[in-house]
């Protein structure tokens, strides 16, 4: 509580005798908290991740047994408002192939089927959607991969899938997949191995596990080969990274304001050397010392997060760089606690610096 | 010659006004040896000031060398501290980071002197000083009676034809403050004109002329 | 230089701290200028592509196997594809001419330099800004000695307009005997130019443009035969294409040109384009520039603080320096000064790096793809400096006139 004292009386000091350079470093202390908070939520992975629509819609199951596509398309998990792009796939063997890929080192191609959506499907040549005479007639029409292109097919010639004989409307910017009518594929009755699926909009990773279990609760055999979870758990593995980086900053930002803080501390050496005079230990001093520039320091980033927090829907979100960038109260406090400890960490040497000297040197130094 | 007429310099304490000087008038001519004697706020630092072209008077006039000080410009009166007028504080007021050469230096910063002659002008006012050897330290290197003989050097690098010291003895023993009158002394005989402020009587008796002032006033004059 | 000496005392006082501070001021301002100077190639794209085309406005992208291509024994296979299908694409009645884009490498003063070929059209339709001549001097001579052009880029700065230049055709490296060529005139900055060498499942406006430090020749038989003369393999096409719709066929022409371009190629509209170019603009702005802003407004904050500490810890001297003859007024130039190093150093690199970057640019010293540096880009930094700089000298002079040395001496006593 005396060390409490003495330390706010000082800091109240520090700002009585100097007091343009006690509110520049109150002020850079803020702009840094700022922006470290700034920075936090608009460079950490895990939090632009859900932001990114594009990033966190899709999704890949296998059929261990394969499944009947008449079964699945029945299904409520496919037809609900919340997926907007869903194909189904069976895996080609061999026999099935076009014969001009029998000798190629070719990808394990796949026929497809589903509803498609534009976001999704990128014209390469010819047309990338069925018109609806072809569906509803079951035409034996095929919208190939452009690398299939390579054996030289065009628009409008004639191909061999799974014994039948397709005309060729297209070329997607797809490597593997080729994709007929669902009513086609219902008339081939191929098994479905695989199916993949985009919503609409991203969904978060709790969003996430309850569509995967949803799923499996329809199809008990079928695993996940690709999910949402996958990205978030790449992202939470990037954080420390992007943290320490940030800290880097932090550190380096704060540092240049430090020079301020080591200025008043040089103008307040009378006082500290009369503490050593009358029996303070180096060591208590250089705490006083350290803990008179955190808490000036702390004091005005919580300051800088209060000020985020509450301007946060009014101004800070216009300036992220995603729309959907969120803070929770579990970042704010992260935020706080790191710049608290960076902040000391900060401070160290500057303090270590001016206490190396004795207590002659410095008494020397002051009478100067 | 250094002359002032009725110099009035005030200070506002509060709503009081404190006479730092009050109507101080007084003539030192060429090669004097000037104590000015008093307590401890009785005025003596502030008229030195105003000689010094430190600080200007409230009112009255100063004349140094017939030059109506007050009328000048700022510019002007740099001018004249530069080559006029040379100054010894109590605290040294030496540049401590740096070596005792560059101390020395330092008004031929501010003049046309070249870099050359500057060096060789340095050396001249060290060696007056008894202090050639030192010119390579640093001044918080010396002790208290080098650093007082490095400011003198400084003051006399640019052949002043006055020299002004505030309690030059202040901070030293009384065996380093002998040698420094002793200085002083020696500078006065090669014609160059010193006032000195000083509250210690043994100090005031080196020089040829005494005056004291108490609450802003002139109250002796030795000469008179 | 007594008065570079005390300037340079002044800084003395913190020598970390000004370290620290000229360092991270000249980074910061670097990356602030490149990013600014990549969000404004963007952008000069998308308003170029905008200006520029009209909305039946096509990209098309040839598919073609590279390794045919490699293989076939012929000069330009592209070129012979592409003409191909423009002859079968002119049997339709919405038919417009294929704007094509053709390159070739060649030397100028001991150093390569990339060669556009356009025809007419291209040059009508892609009137982009000179600094010095004009569009309408690029013609067609009537004997092959002297080729007109318009040069690009910082390589034929110290050519006058009007000279007749020496270039040769490049093979394996060698510089094959000269193509005269007059310079008609001068590419402005960003020294962007059609270039359709990119395509892919999104287009955007930057896709269709890349930087050129060389010569745009109009499109002449007597041009291609002088390059073919020297190597036959000289001149490359690209794949991919511009073309249009003409206005006046009926929907069902239109419809129908449409699907036989389809049939052939990968084809982007001009509303696809415009929609991804805009959302990439966007884009860019929301996600780039911020960082930057942060960054810059850390760093000017830190400069003003560091003015008003180097300020307050010079202070005493300056007492000394009034008492040894120095005027106010040369106390107050020589503050000034110093608080003006700390920011001027790192505005002068940026400065320099943005006036020379197309010279490091041409002489393949340098090279950060898309960046658009001119005039404008020097105008900002300046501007940042003038405010930043500008008010670190105020907010340290008005610190150090509102301790005049009597005062200071009185404190000292």
């Amino acid at each position: 509580m005396k060390l409490l004292k003495l330390i706010f009386s000082r800091i109240y000091y520090n700002f009585y005798s100097n007091k343009l350079v006690f509110v520049l470093f109150a002020l850079g202390c803020f702009v840094c908290a700022v922006s470290f908070t700034y920075l936090y939520g608009n460079t950490m992975p895990s939090k632009i991740m859900p932001a990114k629509d594009s990033n966190i819609n899709y999704f890949s199951f296998n059929f261990n047994n394969g499944e009947s596509l008449s079964e699945l398309i029945s299904k409520d998990v496919f037809t609900s408002e919340l997926v907007n792009d869903v194909r189904f796939y069976h895996n080609l063997t061999d026999a099935e192939l076009p014969p001009e890929l029998n000798n190629e080192a070719a990808p394990s191609f796949k026929l497809g089927t589903g509803m498609f959506s534009k976001d999704h499907m990128f014209q390469e040549m010819g047309r990338v959607e069925f018109t609806e005479e072809e569906n509803n007639n079951a035409e034996n029409v095929i919208i190939l991969p452009q690398d299939y292109n390579m054996l030289t097919k065009q628009v409008g010639e004639s191909i061999n899938v799974c014994g039948q004989t397709f005309k060729i409307i297209g070329f997607h910017s797809g490597w593997n997949q080729m994709l007929i009518p669902q009513n086609t594929m219902l008339k081939i009755n191929s098994a479905i191995n695989s199916v993949e699926l985009y919503t609409n909009k991203g969904l978060s990773r709790a969003k996430s596990e309850d569509f995967i279990s949803e799923f499996k609760s329809d199809f008990f055999d079928a695993t996940v080969s690709s999910s949402p979870i996958e990205m978030y758990d790449a992202a939470d593995s990037q954080n420390p990274q992007i943290m320490f980086l940030l800290s880097v900053v932090y550190m380096i930002s704060v540092a240049s304001f430090m020079f301020l803080m080591k200025y008043m501390m040089d103008k307040s050496r009378r006082e500290n050397i009369i503490y050593s005079i009358v029996g303070a230990k180096k060591k208590k001093v250089i705490l006083i010392l350290l803990a008179e520039s955190s808490v000036v320091i702390t004091v005005f980033s919580i300051f800088a997060v209060l000020v985020h927090f509450l301007f946060y829907d009014s101004f800070f979100s216009h300036i992220n760089t995603e729309s959907g960038i969120t803070y929770n109260i579990n970042d704010y406090l992260l935020i706080t606690v790191f710049m608290i400890v960076l902040s000391l960490l900060t401070s160290i040497p500057f303090v270590v610096s001016y206490m190396k000297n004795s207590l002659v040197e410095n008494k020397i130094k002051y009478s100067e | 010659m250094i002359k002032v007429e009725n110099l009035i310099k005030t200070y506002k304490l509060g709503k009081d006004l404190f006479y730092a000087l009050d109507d101080v008038s007084l003539t030192v001519d060429d090669g004097e040896l000037v104590a000015i004697c008093g307590t401890s706020g009785a005025g003596k630092s502030t008229l030195l000031n105003i000689l010094g072209c430190l600080d200007k008077a409230d009112s009255g006039k100063y004349y140094l060398d017939d030059v109506d000080v007050f009328s000048l410009k700022d510019s002007k009166t740099a001018k004249l501290r530069n080559k006029k007028i040379g100054f010894v504080l109590q605290d040294f007021s030496l540049i401590n980071q740096k070596k005792v050469d560059f101390n020395v230096m330092l008004p031929m910063y501010f003049d046309n002197t070249p870099g050359k002659q500057m060096k060789i002008k340095a050396d001249k006012a060290l060696k007056a000083v008894g202090l050639e050897d030192q010119k390579n330290k640093k001044a918080n290197q010396l002790s208290g009676g080098q650093r007082q003989r490095v400011a003198i050097a400084r003051a006399i690098v640019n052949d002043p034809s006055v020299v002004l010291a505030d309690e030059p003895t202040g901070a030293l023993d009384s065996k380093t403050s002998q040698s420094i009158m002793e200085l002083f002394k020696e500078l006065n005989k090669k014609g160059i004109t010193v006032i000195i402020v000083t509250h210690d009587k043994e100090i005031a008796s080196y020089c040829n002329r005494q005056i004291e002032i108490k609450d802003g006033k002139i109250i002796f004059d030795s000469k008179k | 230089m007594k008065s570079i000496k005390l300037i340079i005392g002044f800084l003395a006082k913190s020598k970390s701290a000004a370290v620290i501070l000229v360092f991270s001021y000249t980074l910061v301002l670097l990356i602030a200028n490149i990013t600014f100077a990549s969000v404004r190639y963007i952008t000069y794209t998308r308003d170029v592509f905008v200006e520029y085309n009209s909305p039946n406005t096509f990209y098309c992208a040839l598919d073609y196997d590279p390794g045919e291509i490699m293989e076939s024994d012929k000069a330009d296979p592209i070129d012979e594809k592409l003409t191909y299908i423009e002859n079968n694409a002119g049997k339709y009645s919405a038919y417009q001419p294929f704007l094509k884009e053709q390159n070739f490498v060649a030397v100028y003063d001991g150093t390569q330099i990339s060669c556009e070929i356009y025809d007419k059209e291209m040059v009508q339709r892609y009137p982009l800004a000179l600094s010095e001549g004009s569009w309408e001097e690029l013609k067609i001579e009537s004997d092959d000695s002297v080729f007109t052009a318009v040069s690009s880029g910082a390589q034929f700065d110290g050519v006058k307009l009007g000279s007749v230049v020496s270039v040769g055709v490049n093979k394996g490296g060698k510089a094959l005997s000269d193509i005269k060529v007059k310079i008609v005139g001068k590419l402005a900055a960003p020294y962007s130019v059609p270039h359709f060498s990119v395509s892919g499942s999104i287009v955007t406006a930057d896709y269709m443009f890349g930087n050129l430090d060389g010569l745009i020749f109009l499109k002449s038989d007597e041009l291609i035969n002088k390059i073919n003369a020297q190597s036959s393999y000289a001149i490359t096409t690209s794949g991919n294409f511009i073309t249009t719709i003409l206005p006046d066929a009926t929907e069902k022409e239109q419809e129908e040109y449409i699907t036989f371009l389809k049939n052939n190629f990968s084809v982007k509209s001009y509303d696809e384009i415009k929609l991804k170019s805009d959302e990439k603009v966007d884009r860019e702005v929301r996600q780039r520039i911020p960082i930057p802003v942060f960054l810059l407004t850390i760093v000017s904050f830190a400069l003003l603080s560091m003015s008003v500490l180097f300020v307050n810890k010079n202070i005493r001297d300056h007492a000394v320096y009034y008492m040894c003859g120095c005027s106010r007024k040369r106390s107050c130039a020589i503050v000034s000064g110093g608080v003006m190093f700390l920011g001027a150093v790192g505005g002068i690199i940026n400065i320099l790096f943005v006036s020379f970057y197309s010279k490091l640019s041409a002489q393949g010293i340098l090279n950060l793809n898309n960046v658009l540096f001119d005039s404008v880009s020097i105008l900002y930094t300046g501007l940042i400096l003038l405010i930043t700089v500008g008010t670190s000298v105020a907010l340290g002079l008005i610190v150090f006139r509102k301790n005049t040395p009597i005062e200071i001496y009185r404190r000292v006593e």
